[in-house]
């Protein structure tokens, strides 16, 4: 049994310990926003928050995940109301919008550790992979949100 | 005898007793010195040895001299641009920890230690030759250890990595250094035994 | 009408209705379907991607009609309830190209709706639904705004005076009477008010009218307007192929043979079983499934499952003696057959006094959508149902009606967003493989593919071998222009399936007859430029691994090939290669305006530093036209971009923003295709995962600016405009920065890289 919280609730999880966190979080916790896209930590769909800080689920066992705080994509706000969330509505940045959990997830990360980041600390960053090729309305969302 | 007679044997007898000791003295230096040599060359051998876990991937990728780490045997570039950071455990927003966790995961292939990071620039090895090496480790600016220190260091979580580095996601196990770990240690206690000495 | 039907769905929380009612359509006799495509043939041109109707009897459906008592559906593309909520019926796929909510927009226009306060849904397969061109229903091909913009306005403007006249015959007023707004009828005279959802039942019953009253004016076509799926995909309750759940849904995990067209020949069923969670194990067409309550647990127990693969399949390799020399057999070798003539190539050339000829490759290349391929399937004794981030919705339903033996009336496919989509989703090969594993159990089950397994078993873009060569006159003005191109069919899965009457499987490739197999030569038969001679032809090379059409089409490697060469026209006629093409532009005013736009906005022939460049290219493609200039620095072999503008001529821009993004992000794509391939090793693809077949980042991403003509031509597509010139502009400019021709893709084979 894995205790945690996600999203503010506390949850046990009973499976295997070495299950990605990925899984759990899509199956047995039912939460969809997070992505599945490569499983080898190279695309950050999946990307959530442990403690505060971006992490990969799809390469977190769910054993690490024991008494820590989980955030997804679901939890970084309960309206749309975050920062990127809106900068992201605002410069209309989503087309297929896969890859869009995990950047965003991947960016208040980055804003919450580095409110005012420069290009060049965005370019060491974000390193998502956006099949639709949304970058430059990312870049633009991320100033965007830093000038909220 | 007379006094004088006295004074010119003590006298003869302390210049011989010198003599006498400066000669086994230069004798004994003489023999120092053979064995000396011979410590030191060992002690250097034993030490190129070392150099070989040092320098294989598993090491030196997170050693580097750059902004970057390097990844898998052909040392190329890590992917996705990942970078130092300001403290070493990577950029802001993309920390080691991003992706690494503290054990290797065989689902994912990501290999994984507790607080995955790179070593800081002092202690970057990247193009040294095994002497620099050396030198590199013992310098109190750069490595910053004693000779006394190293079997200690070798022995923690981070370093016994690299001899359980754990399968890419093809499932393919990663390559390890040279010797065991068993022999490093091993060759490392007899390099400090023999003086701990560093290669040309 | 016949009797109706009516079942609720509960799909993610939301209700959602489908109704099924049958009317017949007359069947064409097969020598009314040769006619029809021999007939289109002439007419359709390039990329003709002719439709038979269907072969297989087919009940038609109509997706729309709520129940009595809740809702109706007036047309089949909106529904009304009796609570005045308005829901617009989406026919194409949302894959992020945007078309879901530009026609809605259009049909809110004619109803004086916003997009605030409706639902948008997307339709299953119907005959309302087809795309009118080729009678078919799918999403590609970047068609989706030009096929039915006009069905839309048309529709919407119907709806509307179906809904008046309702309202009319309930207030005992004259229909001119009447107007709407926000879902509300207004008679102006007595102030008094009729909601849509009173009188949405009674509309539904009417006729729809054949010329109905289109307006005049756009209040949200033509703007650039919030996209409705935004905020669905930042919060991330947007529902994809891969997030469906369904009531005691189990999951499954796929493998199928490493090696094409090798089979499983050896595994342990029940020892699979032993492993946690596992419901079953089911056979899939040379492959394997694992059914769990978990997809990990699924996964694991495939993973650890030991199977054994026969010997036969494909030893496809990118060595020299087997990929390479194959390709090159062929193009010396043919035979070829011709697809396009216009005078004698073949004599002009001969006659030029100057000439120039080079070979150019493309690789083939991986769809690599974002979201892998899954489907979620329902079987049951007498109905099919499916949920899929479909793009081929009419060839997924045969596809599952085969598989099933159940009549097609009885599938019924939800479709959810794509998470990309580029070509891949329009085969059924995916829908297939989830319907098997769903009839060998009792539960609904939905099948995920590994990224590994995504990579494996796509039906790759082809690689292409392309000998151009050109005559010119002392002055180097083109005189001839002669292609021979070696590929493989691009529409070996996407072919219309009726025209294939010994096809017991619709989801086997078949070849089409060669004349309407002009894919792999889209962008050559009618380019831009008034050439005298032309003359091209095709080697339709047989390779023993899937290909398919990849976002751009046969437009985008075609593109690479031309506007490099006639790059290469220009360096040898000591002309700027702006001027050049000029020159060839002067029966194009079109072309040749948004020719001058872009390299007006780029700055074309301004002074850059040391080891800079610019390269231009154009393209005619998709209905539409599209110019880019490309500004890079190189250092060594790494190149870097510094900037792409392109200009973009699709008749009109229906929502600036989406079209401005599309270019945008198929720049994007295009620049990625500069450096992603897929290599073959004893038949199967090298490149497993996003490591070694690699798309740009955001640190890649240059600055790029796009700028839309709208001359008020027909309306072309934007989805997969963008990358169509971008490879010859990025290579014409590495070009005028080194003097360096490349004539091979990735980058890599001619040794160059990004930086």
């Amino acid at each position: 049994m894995t205790a945690f919280t996600v999203n503010g609730r506390a949850v046990t999880v009973q499976t295997e310990p070495d299950t990605p966190l990925l899984w759990v979080i899509r199956e047995e916790l039912g939460l969809t926003g997070t992505k599945f896209g490569c499983g080898i930590a190279a695309c950050g769909a999946c990307t959530v928050h442990v403690d505060g800080h971006a992490v990969r689920s799809c390469s977190f066992p769910l054993s690490a995940a024991e008494g820590k705080k989980i955030t997804t994509i679901e939890g970084l706000s309960p309206d749309r109301s975050h920062p990127v969330q809106k900068a992201w509505i605002k410069e209309q940045v989503p087309q297929c919008g896969y890859c869009q959990s995990g950047m965003i997830m991947a960016v208040a990360a980055l804003l919450a550790e580095k409110p005012r980041p420069t290009d060049a600390e965005i370019d060491a960053a974000i390193t998502n992979i956006c099949r639709c090729g949304t970058y430059q309305r990312i870049r633009k969302a991320i100033h965007a949100a830093v000038s909220v | 005898m007379p006094p004088s007679q006295f004074r010119k044997l003590t006298r003869c007898a302390l210049i011989a007793t010198i003599v006498a000791l400066v000669a086994l003295g230069t004798v004994a230096m003489g023999i120092a010195t053979a064995q000396d040599a011979d410590h030191r060359t060992q002690s250097q051998n034993l030490f190129l040895q070392m150099a070989a876990v040092f320098q294989s991937p598993r090491c030196i990728n997170c050693h580097p001299r750059s902004d970057y780490p390097a990844q898998g045997d052909d040392r190329h570039r890590h992917l996705f641009n990942v970078s130092r950071g300001p403290d070493d455990h990577g950029a802001p927003g993309l920390h080691c920890t991003t992706c690494h966790q503290s054990e290797n995961q065989a689902a994912s292939g990501v290999p994984g230690a507790p607080d995955w990071h790179l070593a800081p620039l002092r202690m970057a090895w990247d193009g040294y030759s095994p002497g620099e090496l050396c030198r590199a480790l013992l310098d109190p600016k750069r490595g910053g250890m004693k000779p006394e220190q190293f079997v200690d260091h070798f022995n923690t979580v981070f370093v016994v990595w690299a001899w359980a580095p754990g399968t890419d996601f093809h499932g393919v196990p990663r390559t390890v250094p040279p010797i065991s770990h068993e022999q490093f240690i091993a060759i490392t206690k007899q390099w400090v035994a023999t003086g701990a000495a560093c290669p040309k | 009408m016949a009797p109706q039907t009516s079942r609720t769905i509960v799909f993610m929380g939301d209700r959602q209705t489908t109704q099924q009612t049958t009317s017949r359509e007359p069947l064409p006799s097969l020598a009314q379907v040769s006619r029809r495509l021999v007939l289109q043939a002439g007419v359709a041109g390039a990329g003709a991607f002719l439709l038979s109707a269907r072969l297989v009897p087919l009940e038609a459906l109509a997706a729309t009609n709520g129940t009595a008592s809740s809702e109706a559906a007036i047309t089949p593309w909106l529904r009304i309830a009796a609570d005045n909520s308005v829901a617009l019926i989406a026919s194409q796929s949302e894959m992020g190209q945007g078309t879901s909510t530009t026609l809605a927009a259009t049909l809110a226009d004619e109803l004086d709706l916003d997009l605030d306060h409706v639902k948008i849904e997307f339709s299953p397969f119907a005959d309302a639904y087809r795309d009118p061109v080729y009678k078919w229903m799918f999403t590609g091909n970047s068609q989706s705004i030009s096929s039915y913009y006009e069905i839309m306005r048309h529709m919407g403007a119907a709806s509307r005076e179906m809904l008046l006249t309702a309202a009319a015959a309930r207030l005992g007023v004259p229909v001119a009477s009447l107007s709407t707004k926000g879902a509300i009828i207004h008679h102006a005279g007595s102030g008094r008010t009729v909601a849509f959802g009173d009188v949405a039942s009674e509309a539904a019953k009417l006729p729809i009218p054949e010329k109905p009253h289109v307006k005049g004016k756009s209040t949200l076509v033509g703007r650039a307007i919030p996209r409705w799926d935004v905020p669905l995909k930042v919060d991330g309750s947007a529902v994809f192929g891969i997030d469906v759940k369904v009531p005691n849904m189990l999951l499954a995990a796929v493998r199928c043979a490493p090696r094409y067209g090798a089979t499983l020949s050896k595994y342990d069923a029940a020892a699979i079983k032993t492993k946690p969670g596992v419901v079953a194990v089911v056979e899939i067409p040379n492959g394997l499934a694992v059914v769990a309550d978990t997809y990990w647990h699924a996964r694991r127990a495939l993973d650890n499952a030991e199977l054994t693969w026969s010997d036969e399949g494909s030893t496809l390799t990118n060595a020299i003696d087997n990929l390479p020399a194959a390709y090159a057999a062929k193009l010396d070798s043919g035979p070829f057959f011709a697809h396009k003539k216009i005078g004698d190539a073949a004599s002009a050339l001969g006659a030029a006094p100057r000439k120039l000829d080079a070979l150019y490759q493309v690789p083939f290349q991986a769809h690599a959508t974002m979201e892998p391929m899954n489907c979620t399937a329902h079987v049951t004794a007498d109905s099919c149902e499916i949920w899929a981030p479909a793009q081929g919705m009419e060839l997924s339903q045969y596809v599952a009606s085969q598989v099933t033996g159940l009549p097609v009336e009885s599938i019924t496919i939800h479709r959810t967003f794509l998470g990309g989509g580029f070509g891949r989703r329009l085969l059924a090969d995916f829908i297939k493989q989830a319907v098997i594993v769903a009839k060998a159990v009792p539960q609904p089950v939905k099948v995920i593919w590994s990224r590994e397994e995504d990579f494996g078993h796509d039906a790759y873009r082809p690689a292409m071998l392309h000998h151009i060569s050109a005559g010119l006159d002392e002055g180097g003005a083109l005189l001839a222009l002669s292609h021979r191109v070696v590929s493989p069919s691009y529409l070996l899965y996407l072919f219309p399936r009726g025209v294939f009457p010994q096809l017991k499987d619709w989801s086997d490739p078949a070849a089409p007859p060669e004349q309407f197999d002009e894919m792999a030569v889209e962008g050559l038969i009618e380019p831009p430029y008034a050439i005298p001679n032309m003359l091209v032809e095709q080697h339709r090379l047989e390779i023993d691994v899937p290909t398919s059409a990849w976002r751009t089409t046969g437009h985008g490697p075609n593109n690479f090939v031309l506007e490099s060469f006639i790059d290469e026209l220009a360096d040898m006629a000591k002309m700027d290669p702006l001027a050049y093409r000029r020159e060839m532009l002067a029966s194009n005013p079109r072309a040749l305006k948004l020719l001058d736009l872009v390299a007006a906005k780029a700055h074309w022939g301004t002074k850059l530093p040391d080891n800079s460049g610019r390269g231009i290219a154009l393209a005619s493609a998709f209905g539409g036209l599209v110019a880019e200039v490309v500004e890079v620095s190189v250092i060594r072999n790494r190149i870097k971009v510094h900037k792409v503008v392109a200009a973009v001529d699709c008749g009109k821009t229906l929502d600036p923003g989406i079209a401005a993004a599309n270019i945008s992000g198929g720049v994007v794509w295009g620049l990625s295709g500069l450096q992603t391939a897929v290599t073959f090793d004893n038949g199967r693809a090298v490149q497993a995962n996003f490591d070694s077949f690699t798309p740009i980042h955001l640190w890649e991403t240059p600055e790029i600016e796009v700028h839309f003509l709208d001359s008020g031509e027909k309306l072309g597509g934007t989805g997969e405009l963008g990358p169509v010139p971008l490879h010859a502009a990025f290579c014409n400019a590495v070009f005028a920065a080194t003097g360096r021709r490349i004539r091979t893709l990735p980058l890599s084979t001619a040794g160059f890289s990004l930086a």
